[in-house]
């Protein structure tokens, strides 16, 4: 069998050598982001996993509707039916100092929010540093709020047609509605990207445009989108609970289940998550069938994922949300039904 | 802030505990995540996975030990961050990574896997301190060849030649009944 040696050393206990730190990291951003995670409004999380998203676009001064850019994310999804029915928003476009950015198409559901976007440089600019082009900047919020509970990440989207002084990228958000002033359907977030920059051999930022755009986006979730309360009974980490809710969309699964038999369940849940924590929401069994007999991979991701209650020193009211992406977006006409643990729910 | 001062402050919730643990280890923390993630992902990315291991010990100071703060940061930030390159689809390139040899199975009980642990760990620390420190540096905190040549002050035709003795010892151990019939092809520098 052929294993990687770093893999088998996943479990190594070592003291910590003396690692010189060479990294471009931003100290401060560090502190801040952990500060606001920690200082989040909704129960404390069982442990940081909201995963980084990418939320829609910039537009500074003149916003253009009539964007002739390819969308982004309909090329993604092969302009699916999944595609179709998480889209959300109207492209928009923006130049400033001779760049223009380019916010293709979004989709969206309750938990998530990816955008497309295009950055053209002006002509004669040659964007193919080896390590790639970043935004410094990329923000979301709720016009109002004082902060967005989530994270975000880019993707570079290679195009070996572009032309040299194009990039593209697919942003995604993940976040949670219950932090987030009750969810994103039918509000107006702010997307601001900012300061594009590359790292040079020794991983020193270089600067290629300081320029920063804001785009407001409305979202409209899709009708779509399956929204249970089944109050179910599930067996789950040895216990009997309930399931209370759970949302399907084309972006995956999610399942709340709650009781106070998951009171102070880190007494007896072991440590095997793949990070060493206790494996409260790894493991559960979630497969979700299509109507011609298929199942759906839920690969990927579990961002939003945690667990309330599981210790004695912070009472709080006991649950488990288990979140479940797929790899693609899923046609919400094509799905029959979900099983959460061997409970089965349908879905028509 | 002395270590078990920070840890009091952490498990009473006070986050001038989690600041200083902060001022003590973001360094260390962030090579160790720039080291896993640099190539796939941006700085700022890995900025997020730097902080969600600082947000770990905050919210499991109880796991925290005096003594042991520092290697259970670094367990937690490569973790995170092999998570994050597994969600991103990529995968981290490093020195003869594979090796071929028997393992648990997917039947195999928490007994089997806890077993091999140990003999990981046995294999890994029974190695001469220099080789140790070079293999762990390289398939632990997945620094470069010419890394750890800098770091160590070794040229890195020795740091290839330690990293090899290193994985003929791990493979030694981890293959039942000690030498494999392929050993003979292994011939020390």
């Amino acid at each position: 069998m052929k294993r990687k040696i770093f893999d088998l050393l996943d479990f190594y206990t070592d003291k910590g050598l003396d690692l010189k730190a060479s990294a471009p990291l931003s100290t401060d951003r560090i502190r801040r982001l952990t500060m606001e995670k920690i200082h989040a409004k909704r129960k404390p999380l069982r442990r940081g996993v909201l995963f980084a998203a990418i939320v829609a676009a910039l537009l500074a001064a003149a916003v253009s509707a009539n964007v002739l850019v390819t969308p982004i994310l309909r090329d993604y999804y092969a302009d699916s039916a999944g595609y179709r029915q998480s889209v959300t928003g109207a492209g928009q476009s923006g130049t400033k100092g001779g760049w223009t950015l380019t916010l293709t198409d979004c989709v969206a559901d309750d938990y998530n929010l990816r955008a497309g976007l295009e950055l053209t440089a002006p002509a004669g600019t040659v964007l193919n540093a080896k390590k790639g082009h970043h935004f410094e900047i990329r923000e979301m919020k709720f016009p109002g709020a004082d902060q967005f509970y989530g994270a975000w990440h880019m993707e570079r989207v290679k195009d070996e047609n572009l032309p040299e002084n194009t990039l593209r990228y697919i942003f995604t958000a993940t976040f949670d509605p219950e932090t987030n002033n009750s969810g994103i359907d039918g509000r107006q977030v702010r997307l601001k990207f900012g300061n594009l920059y590359h790292l040079d051999e020794w991983d020193k930022k270089i600067y290629d445009c300081r320029e920063k755009w804001t785009f407001p986006v409305t979202i409209q979730l899709s009708p779509d989108i399956i929204r249970l309360e089944p109050d179910l009974p599930v067996t789950t980490l040895g216990v009997e609970a309930m399931i209370t809710k759970v949302v399907v969309s084309p972006f995956g699964a999610y399942v709340y289940i709650e009781g106070d038999s998951l009171k102070y369940h880190h007494e007896w849940v072991p440590k095997n998550a793949p990070d060493g924590y206790y494996g409260c929401v790894e493991y559960q069994e979630i497969v979700l069938r299509l109507l011609d007999g298929t199942e759906v991979p839920l690969t990927g991701g579990m961002a939003g994922s945690g667990c309330g209650g599981g210790e004695r020193a912070f009472p709080e009211p006991a649950f488990l949300h288990l979140f479940r992406r797929a790899d693609t977006l899923i046609d919400m006409k094509a799905v029959e039904s979900i099983s959460v643990c061997g409970a089965e729910i349908p879905l028509r | 802030m002395k270590e078990l001062r920070i840890l009091q402050k952490l498990r009473a919730g006070d986050s001038l505990g989690l600041e200083a643990l902060m001022d003590a280890y973001t360094s260390y923390v962030s090579a160790i995540v720039w080291n896993i993630l640099r190539g796939a992902l941006s700085p700022e990315d890995a900025e997020e996975v730097v902080s969600d291991v600082f947000l770990a010990a905050w919210n499991q100071a109880a796991d925290l030990k005096p003594g042991h703060v520092k290697g259970w940061l670094g367990a937690v930030a490569r973790n995170k961050a092999k998570r994050k390159l597994r969600d991103c689809q990529s995968a981290l390139s490093l020195e003869d990574d594979i090796l071929d040899i028997p393992g648990p199975d997917s039947a195999a009980d928490e007994a089997e896997r806890m077993d091999e642990r140990r003999r990981v760990q046995e294999a890994v620390d029974s190695l001469p301190e220099r080789d140790r420190e070079i293999f762990l540096r390289h398939y632990y905190y997945a620094q470069t060849v010419r890394e750890i040549s800098a770091a160590m002050g070794v040229n890195e035709a020795t740091v290839k030649t330690r990293l090899r003795r290193g994985r003929l010892k791990l493979k030694e151990t981890l293959t039942k009944g000690g030498f494999s019939h392929e050993a003979e092809d292994f011939r020390l520098a």
